[in-house]
């Protein structure tokens, strides 16, 4: 087999993202392999066959970096959106609250404040975890990184429905808050989009998380 | 001869504090400095290093040298202190064998 058909076949076995500095390692090292095999004597379709025997099976080697790279590259991206979600939805809770003066409209229910709140202390948790996933990516778990997020998402989507139940129940009150969350919400939508993405094109077309 | 499991590591950390090298100098220097005893598939070496780098035992760039680049790997101050700590105990199981198999 030529380098450059064994190069091929290893990108088709690798992530689609963040495996190019790998495969310019794999292109250098064949080449320097190559290089000395035709300084031995072999004439270059040997050396190059040699060097790719020699470097081993693209099936083991890709399985193997991705051992040892995916998890952690995965772990880090989806921290890095989950504390860029966190910190684009915190203010719509906190700014509210304390800033703004009192509300000429209806009184907010009990129940939506309950899931603020909730909404709120999952955020933390999750922004947390984010944090400690993105700077050590070796040490925590990706299972209770996903837990805090999914636990986030299930209280903040319960909060926008209650609090879009509060507006058409009392029509008085202002969209404004709405008009906010809603664009922030898509942000955050597509930053968990663009993740999970993300997290698929590391996956590859072969191996699972 | 097949490399012994676990303990790819500790010869890594200990050719490169030999001298910083790319990785195909790496398996030419484990190749030659155990006398062709540990000849690995070449391929495997790269996740051990990108391993060692993620824990902060080794640190890399890419260098241009005769037209070539390569990524260089050293060892940084962290993996001289894990080379010397996993030298340690690789000499006293070392000493525990030869005292049990004489």
């Amino acid at each position: 087999m030529t380098v450059d058909a064994y190069l091929e076949e290893l990108r088709r076995r690798l992530p689609s993202t963040g495996s190019r500095r790998f495969l310019a390692e794999v292109d250098a090292h064949l080449r320097e392999a190559t290089h000395a095999g035709v300084r031995s004597g072999l004439d270059r379709s040997d050396a190059e066959a040699l060097a790719v025997e020699a470097f081993g099976s693209a099936d083991v080697v890709a399985q193997r970096m991705w051992r040892e790279t995916g998890p952690v590259a995965v772990r880090r991206a989806a921290g890095l959106a989950l504390v860029a979600v966190g910190a684009l939805v915190m203010p719509l809770y906190v700014v509210p609250e304390n800033l703004l003066p009192p509300a000429p409209w209806t009184e907010r229910p009990s129940y939506l404040s309950v899931l603020l709140a909730t909404a709120l202390v999952t955020w933390v948790f999750a922004g947390v975890h984010a944090a400690f996933a993105f700077v050590a990516p070796a040490t925590h778990g990706v299972c209770a990184l996903l837990l805090a997020a999914a636990l986030a998402l299930i209280a903040s989507a319960a909060t926008i429905a209650a609090g879009i139940a509060w507006h058409i129940e009392a029509p008085e009150t202002p969209w404004s808050v709405t008009a906010v969350a809603a664009p922030l919400a898509l942000l955050s939508l597509a930053g968990l989009v663009a993740a999970a993405l993300w997290a698929r094109g590391r996956a590859g077309a072969r191996y699972s998380l | 001869m097949e490399t012994p499991k676990g303990h790819v590591d500790l010869l890594l950390l200990a050719v490169l504090a030999h001298e910083p090298a790319h990785g195909y100098r790496v398996v030419e220097s484990l190749r030659d400095r155990s006398g062709g005893v540990f000849d690995l598939a070449e391929g495997t070496v790269y996740p051990s290093l990108y391993r060692l780098e993620r824990q902060g035992f080794v640190a890399s760039r890419w260098d241009m040298n005769d037209g070539r680049r390569r990524r260089v790997y050293r060892l940084t101050r962290s993996g001289r202190r894990e080379l010397a700590r996993r030298r340690g105990a690789w000499d006293r199981f070392g000493r525990a064998m030869e005292a049990v198999i004489g």
